[in-house]
């Protein structure tokens, strides 16, 4: 149990990088459907990286108490991800409960190959799953934020995605500063610190890793908020767009209208709504009413969508 | 002073199972505090699935869903699956001819809760050992944050069957594994309550099936050499058999559409793509702290951020304390079984979340039976069940303390119940999520239920609009809700609505599009066999094509409708106006065609079909493409019938069967049956079956057949059918549903089943004991 205790940052590490590695290869898009052959490495991959440290149960605890705090400060999206390493965690322990010797056996052969072939020790191969889980969960981040946007916006991705560069990569920049800290530490052999910052560093990852994640926490939005994307005509200088013309609204979350509640707002004032669906709606410019200024939508739950600047010339 | 009590009262010291159970009946009114006064005439709903009317004593009729098998709501359909409640319903019409409709809601639900406890205790005490700790987890069980859920957005069906899943669990074991005819008569009974829901008891099966098959495994029975082996799955196989037989008072009748019932099961229609799935909002998180329920948050949204950290923290520290438990190999080993299945059902239970989130969708899709639970909220029974389980782990710890300490947390995880006291009536609408409510019946509404009730002449009504599940605006009698208009199904003389019945729809459209000059009204009301208009001022349409764009204009249809000389109105009061159509216009249930228009080319909307035709009161159309079986000659029958001043008088027996006395009948004529067409539907003439008079589709909806006097045997015809001196005939006719018949069938076999299983099992007993005896001698 010391032993267990002493090891128990080291597990952490290697706890997060490995279920990582089995979310990771649990993404369907980027290798199709070649999912679950992979998943299934994935899931080897992990027992034989646990068996080394069999204190799954221990780590739960830790987890849960953890969670503890993460709950009392209001961190709901870190909560759920520790669910679900407690789960998988169980699961593993639950495989390892029932074939742990047979396994252990398997991993001993299996660990002394590799050993063998690659001449490498132990540390470099936990290094070499370290890193390798940093990268894959960067590239995973980045394919859900591209994915993000291409959902968002039904048009011009890449331009809105550079639009919000600075926004989106921010997190980035901390990966790396905090990377370049850590290999700086390691360097300097302050060993503790080290420890730390890389944990500090996965956590990062994970949290970047996790679907959307980026956008919740910059943005504060997420696939269920009411969010207009697209407006046409979008100019006024638009043929179609003089007095009484229909404007064709895009976006996401607009609900069912009913009858409280949905509405779409031009510069302070309700206007007409002829067509109403989930993703799009249709309105007509009143020249009475309509002025140039800030748009938004009122979904059917009462919430203010994003603003969208719209002129309007009479 | 239990010190100074005489040694021999200290013996009177009252069992520990009083205090838990005064707990149970604390916390249950705790829970319940605000609901207990309020007035009889009130009722909890407004929310969708929940089924209990209020106006008149239509509640007392909740039988009448399980003794036919014919359901006129909606123009009528085959009902087959409702006969399995009932027994339920049977109880719960019973007490609802004594109590008002809410303290039968309120009595239910504690008979629920009641249920679960006890159940729930048993199961534990038999599973591992007995214990008073055991009713710990049991509250956990019968307060559960799932039970909740369901309350507030499920159907009572899935009440009873959640509560009397520990009984059912625990005698079908005992009945595999110890033989007890005692247990397998409870098994029996228990299933009674447990099949109304028939995801639930899909779902039980699965997850004893596992963890029996599990235990066996780890003890080294599951050995096909064995003969305690065989034995197990003899009782497993027997006790099913037997539970099939007595259930074939439904699964008779419910054969003839099974079908029809599959393939619709099995459509993309059913399962929508499985969308609920992917939406659902069941994440590892909720499955483990039981609040999960599809996407609707019900039970967390109960509490504030401190209530809800305060939950959250309770949930953790069970938790922790259960995996503390598991980290002895064992406690591991003894809870493993139930472990591994609830692990198991997780990857199904938590929809499209992380993570394996594909694979779950690729499970949903490729097998057919999880087309059952293309609303995942059901499989939520399956932690629901599970988790207690697991967590009476924790109630073995020596120390008292800590056993203090895990009841409250207990006691908070439940707290949702309990913190609100009125099923969070409140705290739900003022967060916008799905809650029940507390309303009356309008005026208007009890006005209509009196005199469709009182009619004896088949007739209905229509709403307007004709939406089944509307908005509810704020009025003295309701809050602003949504949900299904439940009063309506109820109804002996019903109505058709526009969710599911596009000749509704239609009407509502015409109404929003303004179009009803295009629309012939009163022609198109004869043709639906309505009679009472009921233009209602309280509510709005919430799911249908006038909702999309907000048409819906109430004085527009009180204007039409004042306007309109066909009615007369009859009603007026809080909740909307009541018309009825005059006697002119007014066609009954079963009318005599007085022309038939006959079409290769089917118009499916009936507005343009009147407008086109340009039908009369009492004519009728054929659509010749519809209707394969008739011939030419039949169609020249049809071609040349005339108006006639035939008369048919109708008595409506019950809803599957009616017998009609026909006067002044030409020799050939077309008699039309205004519910939806169905070929079970049968005419007889003096009790024989007619096969030679043709049975087709009217109207594009409703039942036709052709009836011809004169291709009858003239000696047979002579005894049934009176010709009158101007030529024409009197007679009477029975039209019946024959499903209905199959369903007195499948009574008398459940009956006999009942009778002769019991002596059988005892004489075989009697015959096992003595020849064991023999044996030992």
């Amino acid at each position: 149990m010391k032993k267990n205790s002493q090891n128990l940052i080291t597990n952490l590490l290697f706890g997060l990088v490995s279920i990582d590695l089995v979310l990771f290869f649990s993404f369907p898009t980027i290798f199709g459907h070649l999912y679950i052959p992979l998943l299934l490495v994935g899931v080897i991959l992990v027992l034989v990286l646990e068996l080394s440290h069999q204190v799954i149960l221990t780590q739960i605890i830790y987890l849960i108490g953890l969670m503890g705090v993460l709950t009392f400060f209001n961190l709901p999206i870190l909560v759920n991800r520790i669910w679900m390493w407690i789960y998988l965690y169980l699961i593993f322990e639950v495989i390892l409960f029932l074939f742990g010797k047979r396994l252990f056996s398997l991993y001993n052969y299996v660990f002394l190959k590799i050993k063998l072939k690659l001449k490498i020790s132990g540390k470099t191969y936990a290094k070499i799953v370290v890193m390798g889980g940093l990268l894959l969960g960067l590239l995973s981040a980045h394919q859900h934020l591209f994915e993000y946007y291409f959902w968002l916006y039904p048009e011009k991705q890449f331009s809105f995605l550079y639009k919000d560069f600075n926004k989106l990569f921010l997190a980035d920049g901390l990966i790396l500063l905090l990377f370049a800290a850590s290999l700086f530490f390691y360097k300097c052999r302050k060993r503790f610190l080290n420890v730390c910052l890389t944990f500090f560093l996965l956590l990062i990852v994970n949290f970047y890793f996790w679907k959307f994640f980026s956008l919740h926490r910059i943005y504060g939005y997420n696939r269920h908020k009411t969010f207009v994307s697209l407006i046409k005509p979008a100019k006024s200088s638009s043929p179609r767009h003089d007095t009484w013309s229909y404007i064709n609204v895009y976006g996401h979350n607009f609900g069912n209208a009913e009858y409280e509640y949905g509405k779409v707002v031009l510069s302070g004032v309700e206007h007409r709504v002829i067509k109403w669906s989930d993703d799009e709606i249709v309105f007509i410019l009143e020249p009475n009413k309509s002025e140039n200024g800030e748009f938004y939508v009122i979904n059917y739950q009462g919430k203010k969508s994003n603003s969208v600047n719209f002129d309007y010339i009479k | 002073m239990m010190l100074f009590m005489p040694r021999k009262f200290k013996s009177l010291k009252p069992p520990r199972w009083i205090f838990y159970v005064s707990l149970f009946f604390l916390v249950w009114l705790v829970s319940y505090r605000k609901l207990l006064f309020v007035p009889g005439n009130m009722m909890i709903g407004h929310n969708w699935d929940w089924s209990f009317p209020v106006a008149g004593n239509l509640l007392s009729k909740t039988y009448q869903f399980s003794i036919y098998t014919w359901f006129s709501f909606n123009l009528g359909s085959g009902l087959f699956l409702n006969i399995s409640q009932l027994l339920p319903n049977l109880l719960l019409s019973g007490v609802a001819m004594v109590l008002p409709p809410l303290k039968v809601v309120l009595g239910l639900l504690l008979v629920v809760h009641l249920i679960a406890f006890l159940g729930f205790k048993k199961m534990l005490d038999d599973l591992f050992a007995k214990t008073e700790l055991n009713y710990w987890p049991a509250f956990l069980y019968a307060f559960s944050p799932f039970l909740f859920n369901e309350v507030v957005g499920g159907s009572w069906y899935m009440w009873i069957s959640f509560a009397i899943i520990p009984f059912f669990f625990i005698y079908l074991y005992k009945w595999i594994f110890l033989g007890q005819l005692k247990a397998l008569l409870g098994f029996l009974i228990s299933s009674i309550f447990l099949i109304p829901s028939l995801q639930n008891s899909v779902l039980i099966e699965i997850i004893f099936v596992s963890i029996v098959s599990l235990q066996l495994l780890e003890q080294g029975l599951f050995d096909f050499k064995q003969r305690s082996f065989w034995s197990i799955i003899g009782r497993y196989i027997g006790a099913h058999i037997l539970l099939f037989l007595l259930n074939l008072y439904w699964i008779i009748p419910f054969l003839s559409s099974f079908f029809s019932f599959f393939n619709y099961v099995s459509s993309d229609t059913f399962t929508s793509g499985f969308q609920s799935v992917y939406v659902t909002t069941q994440n590892i998180l909720s499955i483990f702290n039981l609040s999960g329920y599809l996407d609707r948050e019900i039970y967390s949204a109960l509490f504030s951020e401190l209530g809800k950290i305060t939950w959250l923290m309770a949930v953790f520290g069970l938790w922790g304390a259960v995996f503390y438990r598991f980290k002895s190999n064992r406690f591991l080993k003894k809870y493993l079984a139930f472990l591994i299945v609830f692990l198991g059902l997780v990857v199904f239970t938590k929809g499209h979340n992380q993570p394996f989130s594909r694979l779950t969708m690729e499970i949903f899709t490729h097998f057919p039976l999880f087309n059952l639970y293309r609303s995942p909220q059901h499989l939520m029974l399956a932690p629901a069940f599970l988790v207690p389980i697991l967590v009476s782990s924790v109630f073995t710890f020596k120390k008292k303390y800590l056993i203090f300490l895990f009841g409250c947390l207990v006691m908070i995880w439940v707290s949702g119940w309990w913190w609100s006291g009125n099923l969070g009536i409140n705290l739900l609408r003022e967060k916008n999520k799905d809650h029940i409510d507390l309303y009356q019946a309008s005026s208007s509404m009890n006005y209509l239920v009196e005199t469709l009730e009182k009619s004896k002449e088949p007739i209905r009504f229509l709403s307007l609009p004709t939406v089944m599940s509307p908005y509810y605006l704020d009025a003295g009698w309701q809050h602003s809700a949504q949900g299904g208009q439940i009063e309506y199904s109820y109804l002996q003389n019903s109505t058709l609505v526009a969710e599911y019945q596009s000749l509704a729809n239609n009407i509502d459209n015409a109404f929003c599009q303004n179009d009803l000059d295009d629309l012939d009204f009163e022609m198109y009301l004869a043709l639906t066999n309505v009679r009472y208009v009921f233009v209602r001022s309280d509510v709005v349409p919430a799911h249908t094509d006038c909702a999309i764009d907000y048409s819906w204009n109430q004085k527009l249809a009180l204007f039409f409708m004042n306007q309109n000389e066909a009615f007369d109105k009859v009603y007026q009061g809080d909740g909307g106006s009541i018309f009825k159509l005059k006697n002119e216009w007014f066609q009954a249930r079963f009318y005599v065609s007085q022309g038939v228009h006959v079409s290769e080319k089917t118009i499916s909307n009936l507005g343009q079909a009147i407008k086109s035709f340009r039908l009369k009161l009492g004519e009728t159309i054929v659509y010749y493409n519809q209707n394969q079986n008739l011939d030419q000659n039949d169609l020249e029958i049809l071609n040349n019938i005339n108006p006639n001043q035939t008369r048919v008088e109708i008595k409506r027996i019950n809803p599957t069967r009616y017998q009609l006395e026909v006067f002044n009948a030409p020799a050939q004529f077309l008699l039309v049956f205004q519910e939806n067409f169905d070929p079970y539907w049968q005419i007889k003439l003096n009790e024989q079956r007619m096969p030679n008079w043709k049975h087709f589709k009217v109207n594009n909806y409703a039942n036709g057949w052709l009836i011809d006097i004169s291709s009858m045997d003239r000696n047979r015809a002579g005894s049934v059918v009176n010709q009158n001196e101007d030529g024409t005939y009197n007679f009477e006719l029975m039209v019946e549903f024959q499903p209905q018949r199959l369903l007195h069938f499948g009574f008398i076999m459940t009956g006999a089943v009942i009778i002769l299983v019991p002596f059988l099992l005892v004489t075989w007993r009697w015959f096992h004991g003595r020849s064991k005896k023999n044996e030992k001698k």
